[in-house]
């Protein structure tokens, strides 16, 4: 028994002390400090800027009106899929998944394609109209906040879908018979209902916004307009400044306490207001939109082929362009870019190979740990799981940009002789430290179905502990480790905020490339392994779902 | 007795066809219910009862057929009344009170729809929660009340209304036993009180033997039958109904003269009396309810076997006979041991033809039996 809590606790211990509560206290630590002595002078530095009042200004900004933006439309797009006669409802259900598959970086890259100054909009706007001036400015606050709240709309999606599928169509049937009409009872009784998750939904995509990087990176650096992740990173980068990575910390802290705000000001609005709202038997009642129906129809379809589709199709066409700037026609079309791409640029297999073996282990380790941290949460009456579990949540509840810099801040230095910085190795730490969670929910949900009984059986006929959670449990949950895997190897795939603070020479990440390329102007090349990432993400995404639909069947 | 005849009813149901996905799940039903009568729809799970009552309260458009409340056409070929503007109260299985709303706020809501002013409300309202026994609880919210108290909201709610008909959907159901009971006289009290008309769908043959004035038995989309608790229970229409009201064993026989049939039990023939139509002959069964059956000296009609299996039930004993091949099980507080050979009678025994799952005459043929 002590040998089996040994190894049970050994490698857990190992993994969130050194990856995440170690990071963590050395974050707080330099943020406190200055050549090993406490202060406050990151903090003064950091009240008495006017630039960084700036930032966290721009930051909360972008981050509410994409939140208005987004919430409002995937609220609308939500009430209008559950609860009308809007035609076309199964395409738009599948349509809408679409915007959240795509990483938002991409996103960010094919707006550029579509409406950046040499997008093809404004190309078309400038040749139709002969104006000098691009119709559209992308770069800055409102291009950031259009494609923030187009990329995060999703959330807002599925969280007011889920709860007005789940709702009682009798609560709202009983509205109808004391004698409320549709829109009466939308009003009286589906809205006030759905009101938390409206709620939730625009809360995570707040918080979605605020800790994303990618899209203000590529849309603001051109602009110099800043957001707090980027900032952060730039401070980061920003090698002659002193105490660069102290005050980097300090902003750290501020984004985490931004953001912590935010979820404990939803707390205190909606605590106790989540209805319980029962499984839902047979159909919810169908607002007719009359005549309307083919209005709305259309409407809806259009917004999905401009938001989703346009952008799309002109990342795809500029990846497909021979020569840029030239005018746009068949002849300047062709695969040579990929050609380039997979012939001529041996760094973009060495990413390639970088990201799937750094997703595949990182998922690997975090699977292995989520047995041990299911069981533990499960099946064990240990002290401190919620502490334990706090440990887990913490690294993925943070923005990804606090988790690279308390990873650098952490490894900069050897520490017990190991040296991890400018490694492969400590993009693995940081991925599995920020991905394990997403492993350990499916594994506790399956220890939580598999009944002690079945256990008990095991060690009853004579198996000891081990070999009863090798011949009893781990078969049975066997489903649920393999879509843990699937569910935290996918983001790791195409991630970029965390990489493209912990790359160094030779531990590209394809994610890394792409914004490299892109930083370096390389817009036909960057374009094509953009479309590249997609296929990727798009295909694990689609392998991932099939899996998990598989098992919530099973 | 209440049906007169003379009134007009309070809900009439003609020829009501409902398909799901071109699946019928009502077919051709005829009902109707009188004003202060208390109507219970029961049939077993997906006999189609639930789908009744929703095509009564406006939810389900029937596929054919005509619904009338109170004289006006409600749903008719080409003419469909939105639930709202129908005046039925509904109480729902699970409740359905509103979560974000306080007790008085629910049950108010009918009149605030009406435009009732504020105070008059009120004192509606809080008479009607008196009336349901939750008097003082205006200002809770349904979680800080009990199961029982939220179905009473409910039910406040939809009497407050006062509705032409109040259509109950298995309210019972999800309250504990004792409750169960306790609810089933007090919704007849109220509906005695008040007079109200009610059309209640429950699969329990208990409540509906207990409350109902009528019971309508469904099964499979038709109506096997329609008529007071007693006679639906002492003279079932056909095997359907009796399965549903207790009769557990049938037994072959077939028809040896007036009012006499012949068991057919293996070696043993015995025949025993029976009410049975004029004109008919032939095989058919014998429905028994163990209750009925019971131990006699001796008899020209007794049956003679072996007693196979006794448990206690707590004041008598279940015990299983077995005759020739077939095992009849009679209730008796006799203390019989297993082994020990028996005379008994079957009591009042009805006789079922052999193809006899509808009433004849009335069943249309593209039913789902």
């Amino acid at each position: 028994m002590p040998i089996l809590r040994l190894l049970l606790g050994l490698p857990l211990g190992l993994v969130l002390v050194g990856a995440v509560a170690y990071p963590s206290l050395i974050l707080v630590w330099h943020a406190f400090t200055r050549d090993g002595r406490p202060t406050l002078a990151n903090l003064a530095a950091v009240l008495h800027d006017a630039d960084i009042w700036r930032v966290l200004w721009n930051s909360v900004h972008v981050s509410v009106w994409a939140t208005l933006l987004g919430g409002a439309v995937g609220t609308g797009l939500a009430f209008l899929v559950a609860r009308t006669d809007l035609p076309g409802q199964r395409i738009f259900r599948t349509a809408l998944m679409v915007p959240y598959l795509i990483p938002p970086f991409i996103a960010a890259l094919a707006w550029l394609a579509l409406a950046g100054p040499v997008g093809f909009v404004n190309q078309l706007w400038m040749a139709v109209t002969g104006a000098e001036e691009p119709l559209f400015r992308i770069y800055g606050a409102r291009g950031i906040i259009l494609v923030l709240a187009l990329a995060h709309y999703p959330l807002a999606y599925f969280t007011v879908l889920a709860s007005l599928e789940r709702m009682d169509p009798a609560l709202e049937e009983a509205a109808r018979s004391s004698g409320a009409s549709p829109a009466r009872t939308a009003r009286d009784v589906t809205l006030p209902l759905v009101a938390p998750a409206i709620g939730a939904g625009a809360i995570l995509v707040f918080l979605r916004c605020m800790e994303n990087f990618g899209i203000p990176a590529i849309l603001g650096f051109p602009a110099k307009y800043f957001v707090l992740t980027t900032k952060i990173y730039a401070t980061i980068l920003d090698f002659d400044r002193a105490h660069n990575l102290g005050l980097a910390a300090t902003l750290s802290l501020l984004l985490v306490a931004v953001a912590g705000g935010v979820l404990a000001l939803q707390r205190r609005i909606l605590g106790g207001r989540a209805y319980g709202l029962t499984r839902a038997v047979g159909q919810p009642p169908i607002f007719s939109l009359g005549q309307w129906r083919r209005t709305v129809g259309i409407a809806v379809t259009v917004f999905l082929l401009a938001t989703s589709v346009a952008p799309l199709l002109a990342i795809l066409l500029t990846a497909l362009t021979r020569a840029y700037g030239m005018p746009f026609g068949w002849s300047n079309l062709g695969l040579q870019n990929f050609h380039t791409l997979f012939f001529k640029v041996p760094v973009v297999w060495r990413a390639m190979r970088n990201s799937l073996v750094l997703a595949a282990s990182a998922a690997t380790f975090a699977v292995v740990l989520a047995i041990l941290i299911a069981y533990v949460q499960v099946r064990t009456r240990v002290r401190g799981k919620g502490f334990l579990e706090a440990l887990v949540i913490l690294p993925f509840a943070v923005p990804g940009t606090v988790v690279a810099l308390a990873m650098i801040l952490a490894f900069l230095r050897p520490l017990l002789g190991l040296s991890l910085y400018n490694t492969i190795w400590i993009i693995l730490v940081a991925y599995v430290a920020r991905f394990l969670t997403l492993a350990v929910k499916p594994v506790a949900a399956a220890f939580t179905q598999v009944h002690t009984s079945l256990e008990e059986a095991a060690r009853s006929s004579g198996a000891s502990l081990s070999r009863s959670l090798r011949d009893i449990t781990i078969p049975l949950i066997r489903s649920a480790l393999v879509s843990g895997w699937f569910l935290a190897a996918v983001p790791a795939i195409t991630e970029l905020t965390l990489s493209v603070l912990l790359w160094s020479a030779g531990n590209e990440t394809i994610g890394v490339m792409v914004f490299n390329m892109h930083e370096e102007g390389k817009v036909l090349l960057s374009s094509a392994l953009a479309i590249v990432v997609m296929a990727v993400a798009l295909t694990s995404n689609l392998l991932l779902r099939r899996l998990t639909s598989g098992l919530a069947e099973a | 007795m209440l049906g007169s005849g003379l009134t007009m009813p309070a809900v009439e149901v003609q020829n009501l066809w409902k398909d799901f996905h071109s699946v019928p799940a009502v077919c051709g039903i005829h009902l109707s219910v009188q004003e202060g009568e208390l109507l219970a729809l029961l049939g077993p799970s997906g006999c189609g009862k639930t789908t009744t009552l929703r095509t009564v309260a406006g939810f389900e458009v029937p596929t054919a057929g005509e619904i009338r409340i109170r004289g006006k056409t409600v749903s008719g070929p080409g003419h469909f009344v939105p639930p709202e503007a129908r005046n039925v109260g509904m109480v729902f299985q699970g409740y359905a009170v509103w979560p974000h709303m306080t007790v008085e706020a629910n049950v108010a809501y009918p009149l605030k729809l009406r435009g009732l002013p504020a105070a008059e409300r009120r004192e509606r309202t809080r008479r009607m929660l008196e009336l349901v026994q939750l008097p003082g609880l205006e200002l809770r919210f349904p979680h800080q009340l009990s199961g029982g108290q939220q179905q009473r909201v409910a039910l406040a709610r939809a009497l407050n209304m006062e509705p032409a008909v109040l259509l109950l959907d298995e309210p019972l159901s999800n309250l504990d036993a004792q409750l169960r009971k306790e609810m089933r006289l007090e919704i007849k009290a109220l509906q005695r009180r008040l007079g109200i008309t009610i059309l209640y769908v429950t699969h329990d043959q208990e409540e509906a033997l207990t409350m109902a004035d009528r019971i309508a038995v469904m099964g499979s989309g038709v109506i096997h039958q329609v008529g007071p608790p007693e006679e639906v229970f002492e003279e079932p229409a056909d095997r359907f109904v009796a399965e549903f009201m207790g009769c557990t064993t049938f037994l072959p026989c077939e028809v040896a003269g007036v009012n006499r049939v012949r068991l057919l039990l293996g070696e043993e023939a015995p025949t025993v009396s029976c009410p049975l139509p004029s004109g008919v002959s032939g095989r058919g069964v014998l429905g028994i309810r163990a209750q009925e059956a019971h131990l006699i000296r001796d008899g020209s009609e007794a049956l003679t076997g072996r007693v196979t299996l006794r448990t206690y039930r707590g004041g008598s004993f279940e015990v299983r006979v077995q005759v020739g091949k077939h095992v009849i099980p009679l209730i008796t507080t006799t203390p019989l041991r297993e082994g020990d050979t028996v005379q008994f009678a079957l009591g009042p025994v009805r006789f079922f033809p052999d193809v006899s799952c509808a009433i004849p005459g009335e069943v249309p043929q593209a039913t789902v039996m």
